[in-house]
């Protein structure tokens, strides 16, 4: 009896690992495209997200860029009858990028996992890491955490605004084992290795979490723009000019030209009014 | 068709930069003066920032004062011995706006500074042309004639530039005028011109003609001749000190201006320029009154991302 029972017990074990094992294969989500290139085209870019998942389960997408920039966040206030920026502060420890998109809803998830994963609705780790300190003539002071939120809080609306920071429920298709999503990523993507984490979520318990970096880059002029611009000032701001002065005057010359044919050699101007 | 802006970092329509450009370059041929004072707030109303938007202009304005330079080179209109005066001085300024713009963006309260520059100035040059080209329309209508405006002199300021030391004669435009006054002139364009991107033409004629005294041909050709230089020193020191010179966002404005300049010029000559100058008054005021409501008005957040972007 207890030699079946050992046995029964094997095999659903075997069958345990039979079935985990190609569910923790397979869950590596693919990514396409694996590089999102900046050009002069450039209006956003849908990035297609597929992998397998277990039966039953579901499948909570994480969209992330690195929190290592500086940004700068202004509070307004009245002076004079006159709106201008009373108080400057630096908010580091935030991304630029937070997207969440999901096959069921987040709140399904209990509320300790939510934390742990940084699947949660409002966002609740940005305020978690984010740092905020007002420059003062004194140098940076942090500020306390109910102020630093409401910076905080304005910083997320403006990034949802712009498409930067989302949550979509219900937006990952699961089908067959296999799971399928689109992130929508704005034009005002930053410029670094973002990163996408797909965790698999059954009875409110995590079976697996994979992730796979993809690059955002410029390409093209609007690379050598940019990196001239930033890297090179000078050198660019001379390119700017001998440009502007070369197009300036073939302008004017080709008009001058186009004015000539049209007078049929005549002196005298082509008629404006022809135009309308 | 949308373009991706590399320095303004966003994606805009290709047909509405070539359509603003066009239309201020329609007005600018029109009236004769640069319109950058109305392509940076467009700019900045279309959600290009504002740091942006001005230093762009800027280099958008070399290319078009090129094309300018080259009709009145020919025309024998530029008086180089005062517009060198004047452009020491604008050179100097520039360079010092450029500085300004800096400390300014580091305070956090450039774009504060530039609106309310920009509304203090379309208020005055709108006003100004609106009087003034009210005023010439109801003389047109007693005189029946097309007869040329006589340019009165404001006698006081005229005895006060008088006054200044340091004369000088100009043998092209034909007149005595102070050194120091033409430097101060300068420095005064070169400042703006960094801090609004505008050239400086619809300040710096208005000073050449009624205070100097300068002949309009020669107020005209000369300005062009210092706005060429300012804004080629202005776009150097923005793209070394600040990096904000999108310069395809310059191209296609440029494309759009030049055309709309050329039929401006052409249309100008067959229409009657007092009561197109009362509507282009009052385009201005318009830009300005939406400029003055944006300092007003309870901003929808109160806290907002800095340094440009």
């Amino acid at each position: 009896m207890s030699l079946k029972r050992l046995l029964i017990l094997i095999i659903a074990l075997l069958l345990m690992l039979i079935c985990t094992i190609p569910a923790l294969a397979d869950t590596a989500p693919v990514v396409s495209p694996q590089q999102i290139n900046i050009g002069l085209n450039f209006k956003g870019a849908d990035l297609a997200v597929s992998g397998s998942v277990p039966e039953g389960a579901d499948v909570y997408i994480k969209v992330t860029s690195p929190n290592d920039s500086v940004l700068e966040l202004n509070k307004k206030g009245r002076v004079g009858g006159m709106w201008m920026n009373v108080e400057n502060t630096d908010v580091s420890n935030v991304p630029k990028l937070y997207q969440i998109i999901s096959s069921q809803k987040i709140a399904v998830l209990p509320q300790k996992l939510q934390e742990e994963l940084g699947l949660t609705q409002d966002f609740e780790p940005i305020y978690q890491s984010a740092t905020v300190e007002k420059k003062t003539d004194s140098g940076n002071v942090p500020l306390s955490s109910e102020e630093a939120g409401n910076f905080v809080s304005s910083l997320v609306k403006i990034y949802q605004e712009s498409g930067l920071y989302a949550v979509n429920e219900n937006a990952v298709k699961i089908e067959n084992g296999k799971y399928q999503a689109t992130v929508k990523l704005p034009p005002n993507l930053p410029q670094e290795t973002c990163k996408i984490t797909v965790y698999t979520v059954k009875g409110g318990s995590l079976l697996g979490s994979t992730s796979v970096p993809f690059e955002v880059n410029t390409v093209g002029i609007t690379s050598w723009l940019n990196s001239e611009a930033i890297f090179d000032g000078p050198t660019y701001g001379l390119i700017a000019v001998l440009i502007a002065l070369f197009f300036g005057t073939g302008i004017a010359l080709l008009f001058g030209y186009i004015e000539k044919i049209l007078s049929g050699g005549k002196s005298g101007g082509f008629d404006a009014s022809a135009s309308h | 068709m949308e373009i991706f802006f590399p320095i303004a970092r966003m994606p805009i329509s290709i047909f509405a930069i070539l359509g603003l450009g066009g239309t201020v370059g329609l007005l600018s041929g029109l009236f004769g003066v640069g319109g950058g004072f109305l392509m940076t707030p467009l700019l900045m109303m279309m959600g290009v920032p504002p740091a942006v938007a001005v230093a762009s202009d800027t280099n958008q304005i070399v290319a078009a004062s090129a094309s300018g330079t080259l009709a009145h080179s020919k025309q024998k209109n530029v008086d180089f011995k005062l517009g060198f005066i004047i452009l020491i001085g604008s050179l100097i300024g520039g360079s010092l706006g450029t500085v300004l713009v800096n400390v300014l963006r580091s305070l956090g309260n450039f774009d504060f500074v530039l609106n309310i520059a920009y509304v203090v100035m379309l208020l005055s040059v709108g006003s100004f042309m609106l009087v003034e080209s009210i005023n010439s329309l109801k003389k047109l209508r007693k005189k029946g004639t097309n007869a040329e405006l006589t340019i009165k002199k404001t006698s006081a300021a005229t005895k006060f530039m008088q006054s200044l030391p340091m004369k000088m004669y100009f043998e092209v435009s034909g007149i005595e005028s102070s050194v120091l006054a033409l430097l101060a002139l300068g420095l005064m364009i070169g400042i703006l011109s960094a801090l609004m991107g505008v050239g400086g033409g619809f300040i710096m004629l208005p000073i050449m003609i009624y205070l100097i005294g300068m002949p309009t041909h020669n107020a005209v050709g000369t300005s062009i001749f210092v706005i060429i230089f300012t804004a080629i020193n202005v776009t150097l020191a923005q793209s070394t000190l600040n990096h904000t010179v999108d310069l395809m966002l310059a191209m296609v404005l440029l494309i759009g201006s030049s055309i709309g300049a050329q039929f401006g010029a052409k249309l100008g000559k067959k229409l009657q320029g007092e009561q197109l100058r009362v509507v282009f008054s009052l385009i201005v005021l318009l830009v300005m009154a939406k400029m003055l409501f944006s300092l007003l008005a309870t901003p929808a957040s109160l806290i907002g991302l800095g340094g440009g972007h």
